[in-house]
């Protein structure tokens, strides 16, 4: 078949690149333990290729002068024993080598047969579907059930011991679970585009499955081939073991080892020394499995190479010079940014993340308070440290790969930074709640509402019983509006509506009347009209109860419907904060600003739709400066020089920006 | 749900007379059985008579329904060489066999997960190097192996324990013990994958920012969340204990159906292996189907649909 060569470049199912072999390689010479069991390995191949050249023609005869002597002895005649002598005198380490063939080389067999086959039936399953599929499914899974060494031991027995018949019988048992395997990838590959392409420029099946589908499966096939085959060893071994497998006098590490039983209250190293041989060389085949999984596989590679930056850019973040503490003057500032009265306020806190391109600066000395009974919106895009900053203070970064740089989380006077994890816990949804965006994520699913509800009453009030919990959580439901709740309060998250579950989540959060409700997205996830709902639920909670609500959003149309304050956050700093309608009608930060005029429901009065040109810059590489100027259609020189501080435009209301006054001003 | 079940009743027979055919064809390749019986020395006659007596001067197919129906009945003919009921003599053996995987499977799971679990939990401490040395090594181990080299330690050279034999409690010990190093580091090391995994979900975050203690998080939501696939794989062990151990009862003496089935495969007691096959078979299709029923009971996201 002639393709012209751009027709087979997209034809060309993707391979092994060069750089796998290097890495392969760079592998194998740094781990000392892969490189000996590539060389264990490599002596048992020279064991079978050589062994007529290793092997005297004598090894089988007797000598009885030296019967069981034990290893590093010497006989008679001056003669060196490495691993001693069996129990008829001949050299033991002569008796492992002859049987290293008649051990490894049925597995060998039994495997090639088991991948062809696996591979042959499992693509063939997978690519043609339909009836083939379901029969051939069938055929699999009543391998599966029939026991395996059953099997084995009645052909075995039936047709008697062979060499050959171990092999098929070995084979039998490894084909299906490649070929499962493949029949998996084969479906999946079966949609992707290089076959389809082929299918339109007429491929034949045969030559689909044979060019395209085959290949593409060969890389995890070799390591899952490559473990099974380390099991066939030890099968191998088992049925020699029980004289069902390689017969005398034809010689296997498995018959030494049975052999060697009869002897084992005299001489323990006729059992101890083969058994050896099998575990170290099954032992290096599965190390040779896992180093391949490690170096081919794209998805394990990518795994192991964030694990091992993430370790580096950690010990790296201790380098990092970190900026000094915020003087008295910034403290001011903050003053003005924190109400006094502030029950919960976050103090110039930094967050990093490890990441596998270095550490994420995901919080950047961000500070914000908020007062009792106030609803504190941050906002911002995706990114720009507003979630981590709710996860910093709930105490739930993610480990190990991130942790609070420096700065405080002060409520009721105590920095909850400082404070012991179990204390920590005792204000963790209980004074401070969190409710999360995604609520079916973060309900345990094989758990009730009801259990969820008690659960989290009964941790933080103590001498509670079940049964007051259990009516209290009816009662919380009722609140949150759950229609029927005693009804469905033994019902599993997965049989809510996305609405409901959001409400069970508000309900948990305010079990315990909490101080501070920090409600993260929690609309985002949900259509229009629920959205209005729990924004509607939340404001009623908190006029009934009084407590302060930090709503954190990217939804601009939420935050001027339901807050009383904002604080706006870019690439992980505060940009502007102020009472909501100051920032909506007239923010002092072109960020606000041109965030406005992106939003529908803000913008529409005014008349026009514009997005913010580019994308917000990542945590590990930020530009100078003011970190919105690549961005900004105000900037000038001095914004990609210097980062405009946090500083006081008007009473109540703070900008980082250094033409704020003129942002202020400016309308449009 | 009740459909659910019959289909899986319905299999679950289906697989059984499919063992049955398997074994009956599979066991007419072993060799005539009557000169089996009777030895060399046997008159044309007396091979008569026998064959007669054992249907089996019949055609195939006839001998073949004849097996099926007798089996149906519970009657797989006399053993060859003990003179009695073959079903009788592996239900005899049973026992054992529960005895030694049950206590087995008690000795394995709680410490297998219990590494598992705290290697997830202290992600790059010492425990987790230990339980992924572990199960490298314990998939590398051949399980003869251990068995003769615990007997060589414990039994010859130190003298605690007996190298075989049934009855009493210490000779559960060394079988247990091997069959225990084999299969902690596999169950540890799927212990520790999925409850990592768990731990990564939103809801143990969630659960944390409830202040709710790790121990709590730890058990009802991460390990709850894991129980999934480490049950899979324990039931798969107990699945392959109870249908016979065959090499750790052959080298242990433990008179469980294992070693049952290989002394009847070695003596060709034709009635005796259909026996064992048959009830290996049937204990596998019924602990295949609770396990699936339990999934239902582990998932409460199936258990609706």
């Amino acid at each position: 078949m002639s393709a012209p060569p751009s027709t087979s470049a997209i034809l060309t199912a993707p391979r092994t690149k060069p750089t796998t072999r290097r890495q392969l390689a760079t592998s194998a010479r740094r781990d000392p333990l892969i490189l000996i069991s590539l060389i264990w390995l490599l002596l048992i191949a020279a064991a079978i290729v050589l062994r007529d050249v290793v092997l005297p023609s004598d090894y089988q005869d007797a000598a009885l002068a030296n019967r069981l002597l034990p290893p590093l002895s010497t006989d008679a005649d001056g003669a060196f024993y490495l691993f001693g002598t069996d129990s008829l005198g001949r050299d033991y380490l002569t008796q492992l080598i002859a049987g290293t063939t008649a051990t490894v080389l049925p597995a060998v067999a039994a495997i090639i047969v088991g991948f062809v086959l696996g591979i042959a039936i499992g693509s063939t399953a997978g690519f043609i579907g339909g009836r083939v599929d379901a029969g051939l499914l069938r055929v699999m899974e009543f391998q599966v059930v029939f026991p395996p060494l059953l099997l084995a031991l009645l052909v075995l027995t039936s047709v008697g011991p062979s060499v050959w018949v171990l092999v098929i019988v070995l084979a039998l048992g490894s084909w299906v679970g490649l070929a499962r395997v493949s029949r998996g990838m084969a479906l999946e590959l079966r949609e992707l585009s290089f076959v389809d392409a082929a299918r339109v420029i007429g491929s034949s099946r045969a030559q689909i499955i044979s060019r395209h589908i085959a290949p593409n499966l060969l890389t995890p096939l070799l390591v899952l081939g490559t473990l099974e085959f380390a099991g066939l060893l030890l099968a191998s071994a088992g049925l020699d073991f029980l004289g069902l497998g390689v017969q005398p006098p034809e010689t296997s590490w498995g018959l030494l080892v049975a052999k060697g039983r009869e002897s084992i209250t005299t001489a323990w190293w006729l059992v101890a020394i083969p058994g050896l041989t099998i575990f170290m060389t099954t032992l290096a085949v599965n190390i040779v499995a896992l180093w391949l999984r490690d170096n081919l596989d794209l998805e394990q590679k990518s795994r192991i190479l964030a694990r091992s930056h993430a370790k580096r850019s950690a010990t790296f973040a201790q380098e990092e010079p970190v900026p000094p503490q915020t003087t008295n003057a910034a403290s001011a500032v903050h003053a003005s940014a924190v109400p006094a009265s502030a029950i919960l306020h976050v103090d110039d806190l930094w967050v990093e993340f490890a990441t596998d391109r270095g550490v994420a600066k995901a919080v950047r000395g961000v500070s914000w308070g908020v007062a009792p009974g106030e609803v504190l919106a941050v906002v911002g895009e995706s990114g720009s440290g507003k979630s981590v900053t709710a996860r910093a203070v709930m105490n739930v970064l993610e480990r190990p790969q991130s942790h609070v740089r420096r700065g405080a989380i002060w409520y009721d006077g105590v920095d909850l930074i400082g404070l012991d994890d179990n204390r920590r816990r005792k204000i963790l949804g209980n004074e401070i709640a969190l409710v999360q965006q995604d609520a079916l994520a973060a309900l345990n699913p094989t758990m009730t509402i009801g259990a969820h509800l008690v659960e989290v009453i009964r941790n933080h009030q103590h001498g509670v019983t079940k049964k007051a919990a259990r009516a209290r959580a009816i009662e919380l439901l009722t609140q949150v509006g759950i229609p029927d709740p005693a009804g469905r309060v033994d019902d599993f998250p997965h049989q809510f509506s996305g609405g409901m579950r959001q409400r069970v989540l508000i309900a948990m959060a305010i079990a315990n009347s909490p101080k501070v409700l920090i409600a993260d997205e929690p609309t985002t996830a949900l259509d229009v009209t629920v959205q209005a709902q729990i924004v509607t639920l939340l404001l009623e909670l908190r006029a009934r109860t009084g407590m302060s609500i930090v709503l954190i959003t990217h939804d601009l149309s939420l935050v001027s419907e339901a807050a009383d304050r904002v604080v706006v956050m870019y690439a992980g700093r505060v940009m502007e904060t102020g009472a909501v309608r100051d920032v909506v009608d007239r923010p002092a930060h072109p960020y606000t600003r041109q965030l406005l005029a992106s939003t529908p429901d803000v913008a529409a009065p005014r008349g026009r739709l514009t997005p913010i040109p580019g994308t917000p810059p990542s945590a590990v590489r930020l530009p100078s400066g003011c970190p919105f100027n690549p961005r900004c259609e105000l900037a000038q020189d001095i914004c990609r020089e210097l980062r405009p501080p946090e500083h006081v435009v008007a009473i109540g209301r703070t900008s980082a920006c250094h033409f704020a006054e003129e942002v202020v001003g400016h309308r449009d | 749900m009740l459909i659910y079940s019959l289909k899986r009743l319905a299999a679950a027979f289906l697989v059984i007379f499919l063992v049955l055919t398997a074994i009956f064809f599979v066991t007419q390749l072993l060799g005539d059985p009557v000169t089996l019986v009777l030895g060399d020395t046997a008159t044309p006659t007396q091979i008569a008579a026998v064959r007669a007596r054992l249907g089996l001067d019949q055609p195939l197919l006839q001998q073949y329904w004849q097996f099926l129906v007798n089996a149906a009945q519970g009657s797989f003919g006399d053993s060859f060489w003990q003179q009695q009921p073959a079903l009788q003599i592996v239900f005899s053996r049973l026992p054992a066999t529960f005895l030694l995987a049950g206590v087995a499977m008690l000795v394995m799971v709680p410490i297998g997960v219990l590494l598992g679990v705290i290697a997830a939990y202290r992600q790059g401490s010492w425990i987790e190097r230990l339980v992924n040395v572990l199960s490298i090594v314990s998939s590398s181990l051949v399980n003869f192996w251990v068995a003769l080299m615990l007997i060589l330690v414990f039994a010859v050279t130190l003298r605690w324990l007996p190298t075989s034999g049934y009855g009493e409690p210490q000779h559960l010990v060394l079988p247990v013990a091997t069959l225990s190093l084999l299969q902690i580091g596999v169950l540890a090391q799927i212990t520790r994958t999925s409850v990592a995994e768990q731990l990564q979900s939103q809801f143990v975050s969630a659960a944390r920012a409830r202040g709710l203690s790790p121990v709590r998080v730890m058990l009802r939501y991460a390990l709850r969340n894991a129980l999934i696939p480490i049950f899979t794989v324990a039931a798969g062990m107990l699945i392959g204990l109870m249908t016979g151990a065959v090499i750790t009862e052959v080298v242990f003496g433990w008179p469980g159906i294992g070693r049952l089935l290989l002394q009847a495969i070695q003596d060709g007691d034709l009635p005796l292996i259909q026996a064992t096959v048959f009830v290996s078979a049937s204990i596998l299709v019924v602990l295949t189907l609770l396990v699936d029923l339990a999934y239902v009971r582990l998932n409460p996201r199936v258990r609706i649909q």
